[in-house]
């Protein structure tokens, strides 16, 4: 059976560091739909459709966690020097890097707020969207 | 369990007893285990490993924690006193050896062997030196009839370098995964021969222990004589687990 070491896997890393960020981005609207659910009668079914993007085992966001929570926080602090780091460590801080970039394609910051969106062809958040359209109408009146 | 301050911990024994005791008090069975070796504590700590899939949206988990210590127990046991057969026969003597023991005694006699935990400084007042001490509460054998006796022991380590936090660190966390990266399972892998042989880079000194009745001093002597489990317990105390909140995946989102 095919076993993958998860620390040389980079291409699995940076996906897995991608899917965390885009999570971490809907926890907002997850949110949103827990409190709702937990009023709701349909309440299982709401829950069964929060989205969902991990598509990886398990492990692969555990390796994130420490890349991100240990290594990369001990290095950028200057609590250890980056020297001191061995091979894998620097694969998968060079796999962060890029799922950060791919990250930010994917979801630009919204012109008004900076807060990352869903939709790469958007400009604006839901929020800001509106805020200007109240804006404009405003200055139709 | 009694805790024993001034008496030396014999790593040599040639048998180490546990006792367990009926609820009522009235009987006590004694398992007696064979000195552990590096390959059994290296064995257990492989096996012990669990495995995580996803399913759906959840995560199952399977831990080999018991499956891990009934086989310690298989390698160690040499033999029990307290425990009846029909003929009289001895249980050693059955050819399930040592499964007619109930498992839930010989879990609780790997327990007791395993115990090993972290005991208060002696003086929570005193400057910190040039070492790292770690000092233990070891469970070793039984003393005074049903209790297993307690011995306080002290580790002194050097401080580690940042490279050997990130060894430590990297081999607590590193994982596998069998079957695809996809809907493979991920299986811990076990960091004792990293713990063991920062053990063997970073101790100084031991106090509490002894060897053939004489204390036990010395790197070389002390890398070849410590029990395997101390070892990885003792030096995991000098590796934490780095503040979690201090970076999260979330503000990186952010």
């Amino acid at each position: 059976m095919e076993t993958i070491e998860i620390a040389a896997d980079e291409a699995g890393i940076r996906q897995a560091a991608v899917e965390l960020l885009e999570e971490a981005m809907d926890a907002p609207e997850r949110e949103r739909i827990r409190q709702h659910a937990a009023m709701a009668a349909n309440a299982e079914r709401m829950l069964a459709e929060l989205p969902q993007r991990r598509t990886l085992s398990p492990g692969y966001y555990d390796w994130v966690r420490y890349l991100i929570e240990e290594v990369e926080f001990r290095v950028d602090r200057g609590l250890a020097a980056s020297a001191t780091l061995d091979a894998k460590d620097v694969l998968g801080l060079r796999a962060l890097h890029k799922a950060r970039a791919e990250f930010q394609e994917k979801h630009p910051a919204c012109r008004g707020c900076g807060k990352n969106l869903p939709d790469a062809s958007a400009r604006y958040c839901r929020d800001c969207e509106h805020a200007r359209w109240e804006a404009e109408m405003r200055a139709r009146r | 369990m009694a805790e024993e301050k001034s008496e030396l911990l014999q790593l040599d024994l040639a048998e180490r007893a546990v006792p367990i005791v009926s609820r009522d008090r009235k009987k006590i069975a004694r398992h007696f285990f064979r000195r552990l070796t590096a390959k059994d504590v290296a064995e257990y700590f492989a096996r012990r490993n669990g495995e995580l899939r996803r399913e759906k949206q959840n995560l199952s988990v399977e831990d080999g924690d018991a499956e891990a210590k009934l086989h310690l127990y298989r390698q160690a046991i040499t033999r029990v006193e307290g425990y009846a057969t029909a003929d009289g026969s001895d249980p050693r003597d059955s050819k399930a050896w040592p499964e007619n023991i109930r498992s839930d005694h010989r879990m609780a006699a790997i327990d007791a062997l395993l115990s090993v935990s972290r005991a208060e400084a002696e003086d929570e007042f005193a400057a910190l030196g040039e070492f790292i001490e770690v000092p233990l509460n070891a469970p070793w054998t039984e003393g005074r009839p049903g209790e297993i006796k307690v011995f306080r022991v002290v580790h002194r380590f050097r401080t580690p370098t940042d490279a050997q936090t990130f060894r430590c660190r990297r081999a607590l966390n590193r994982k596998i995964v069998v079957g695809g990266s996809r809907e493979g399972m991920t299986r811990t892998v076990t960091p004792f021969a990293t713990l063991v042989a920062l053990y063997d880079e970073l101790i100084e000194s031991v106090e509490g222990y002894a060897v053939a009745g004489q204390p036990l001093t010395g790197h070389e002597a002390i890398v070849r004589e410590m029990d395997a489990y101390h070892k990885a317990e003792s030096v995991l105390w000098l590796f934490p687990n780095p503040d979690a909140g201090a970076a999260s995946v979330e503000q990186n989102a952010a």
